[in-house]
């Protein structure tokens, strides 16, 4: 998966080390739009539903089934 | 000299800091544990040095006031510890440049060293350090592991000759990550797995139910345990002859009798109704709060180091925002569960304004301490477990219902959640049991004076008369609203210095079994025992401190009178 987008998100993703470009696994998402978590390198990282909902992705090849 | 430990949060620095001081700062396995700057003291050879432990930033542009404390304590510094995580190096990475970018001496400290062997990262410490142009030590702070050659190395800290450009950091960063790291591929381990299983909803929640129900089992059967066999038999056995003997001594009847024995109860010392400051006094915070302040401890510190908290916070997320707050603010309330000082101190993870003022009142009005519920349990206990649900049943209620409309009224913002989630790892029993001790000499310091300060007061004022008078002036409230006996208002007195001792005052009074869940309800919510109200004003400021403090003089009035109707 790919980030391609999010506004002034982006520089708080940065610092932590996710950027523009990079590969991003989902590992869970809640009911009721409740927090998702994502997964890079060794980082993984809770970011709110609106938050989430502002980073766009896309799907690589090895997450096809 | 001035030494400061900077680094990304959740990477070890109160760690390096306990190892580097001898102090015992509380380390937990979550980011935000340390959310003030901690000073000590350390010796480099002969030369002493003060150190100071920063709260973790991810950079120096500063987004959030715990990060513009650490950009404005750097200019403070001789010299600069970076505290990176090996585990996570890019990203660390990434706050190491910037250091580097402002000319302060530096020298880094690989933590975690031990971990990148089974996350299959491999790491040229030497090549790093001379790509860098600063000392880069390989550390296992928890352990100790390369703590020595860190301070033996602190002197070698200097400004990088290295210079980059700020606008192509990551460009850099990638590029020195290629030169000194190379990683294996591995697969999942067990506990990366548990840790995802613990978020995900299906699994996440029924695992957060049973830690819930698991916790609560195993700190009453600690608890109780250890007073079973332990405090009481010491108390029974070792201190009654001896206060009997005292008694003899002091002679029976007289004023400095009573204050230190308390009245015996068929010519016997009875911990519960006694009432002295050497027997109920002492059996209070020693016999009947410390075992469950220990059993309490030693599960929360558990759970806090292997990790599992930011999980939990990911699983009420969702809850919390409904009542204005976010999924971290569980932490504090846990914490609150122990002692309501570290709780509200523990506010400050929170951003805003909004946030920390409904968790902080929440706390004080619903979350009841250790020390009030080990006396609440054991006065409750005898009439059965059903009046023991009732009473945290009502607590739990208030706390969903008033956090509810908080969250609703207050102004302010509650931001989302965005946190990172620390792996799970397998707790180091020296630190943890270090950090234990830690909580309960701070318990034990803090409560033995109140306590027996508590038991001196209500004495002199029985004594005085002051109780009773009292009493008949606020017997319209006490009696018709919540139904109690107009003594019951010299535990209400008594609960601002401490709550455990004020429950204790309930004892003599004989009171049925509805009085005493309603006693028990109004005591833990009316007002916060001094040493949480000294900490309210300092965290809240003394505007917002008379808000909390008059919401929640309404909260009990509400709720002790409706127990009083509906039970």
């Amino acid at each position: 998966m790919e980030i391609t987008g999010g506004c002034g998100l982006a520089s708080k993703l940065e610092a932590i080390g996710i950027r523009q470009g990079k590969e991003v696994t989902k590992i869970s998402g809640q009911l009721m739009r409740g927090p998702v978590v994502l997964q890079h390198g060794n980082i993984r990282l809770a970011l709110g539903f609106g938050m989430a909902s502002r980073i766009l992705v896309e799907v690589t090849e090895k997450d096809r089934p | 000299m001035k030494i400061l430990l900077v680094g990304n949060p959740n990477v070890g620095k109160s760690a390096v800091f306990n190892r580097l001081t001898g102090a015992s700062v509380i380390v937990s396995n979550y980011p935000g544990t340390t959310v003030e700057l901690t000073r000590g003291s350390m010796k480099i050879g002969r030369t002493a040095a003060e150190l100071i432990d920063i709260p973790g930033t991810y950079g120096l542009e500063p987004a959030s006031t715990l990060e513009r404390i650490a950009a404005k304590m750097l200019d403070e510094g001789d010299v600069v510890i970076n505290v990176a995580d090996a585990t996570n190096l890019e990203r660390s990475l990434n706050l190491t440049l910037q250091l580097i970018e402002r000319r302060v001496p530096l020298i880094v400290a690989l933590n975690f060293w031990d971990e990148t062997r089974h996350t299959g990262v491999s790491i040229d410490s030497k090549k790093l350090e001379e790509l860098l142009g600063v000392p880069c030590v390989a550390t296992c702070a928890v352990t100790g592991e390369g703590i020595n050659q860190l301070v033996e190395r602190i002197p070698e800290a200097k400004a990088s000759p290295v210079k980059h450009d700020p606008q192509q950091r990551w460009h850099t960063i990638g590029d020195i990550i290629g030169r000194i790291q190379t990683i294996t591929h591995r697969h999942h381990t067990l506990l990366e797995r548990l840790g995802d299983f613990s978020v995900k909803p299906l699994s996440g929640l029924p695992l957060a139910f049973i830690v819930f129900f698991a916790t609560f089992k195993l700190i009453r059967l600690i608890g109780e345990t250890l007073i079973g066999l332990v405090t009481e038999p010491l108390f029974e056995n070792l201190w009654s002859p001896l206060m009997l003997r005292l008694s003899a001594f002091l002679g029976p009847g007289g004023f400095a009798h009573d204050l230190v024995i308390g009245h015996l109860v068929d010519g016997r010392i009875d911990y519960g109704q006694s009432f002295g400051m050497l027997t109920t006094g002492l059996f209070v915070p020693v016999g009947a709060v410390l075992p469950y302040v220990f059993a309490f401890y030693l599960v929360l510190s558990f759970l806090e180091d292997f990790g599992y908290l930011p999980r939990l916070a990911v699983m009420v997320d969702t809850l919390m925002h409904k009542l204005g707050l976010h999924g971290l603010a569980i932490i504090p309330m846990l914490l609150g569960l122990g002692c309501n000082v570290p709780g509200v101190l523990a506010t400050r993870i929170l951003e805003t304004r909004k946030e920390r003022f409904i968790a902080a009142t929440i706390i004080s009005i619903a979350v009841p301490c250790a020390a009030l519920q080990a006396i609440i349990v054991g006065l409750l206990a005898r009439h059965g477990l059903a009046d023991i649900w009732t009473v945290y049943g009502t607590l739990c209620l208030v706390w969903l219902v008033l956090s509810f409309i908080l969250g609703r009224t207050v102004k302010g913002r509650s931001p989302e959640i965005f946190m990172e989630v620390p792996p799970y790892r397998i707790p180091y029993a020296k630190g943890l049991l270090k950090k234990v001790f830690a909580r309960i000499r701070w318990f034990v310091k803090e409560a033995i004076p109140f306590v027996l300060l508590g038991v001196l007061l209500a004495n002199l004022l029985y004594t005085l008369g002051a109780i009773q008078f009292i009493g008949r002036l606020t017997a319209p409230l006490v009696t018709r609203v919540f139904g109690l006996p107009a003594e019951a208002v010299g535990a209400l007195i008594i609960g601002f210095l401490r709550k455990d001792v004020a429950v204790g005052m309930l004892i003599p009074l004989g009171l049925t079994h509805k009085q005493l869940v309603i006693a028990s309800v109004v005591l833990a919510m009316y007002f916060p025992c001094v040493a949480t109200f000294t900490t309210l004003m300092k965290e809240l400021g003394v505007r917002d401190m008379l808000k909390s403090a008059a919401i929640m003089l309404a909260a009990t009035l509400v709720v002790g009178g409706l127990l009083n109707i509906l039970l």
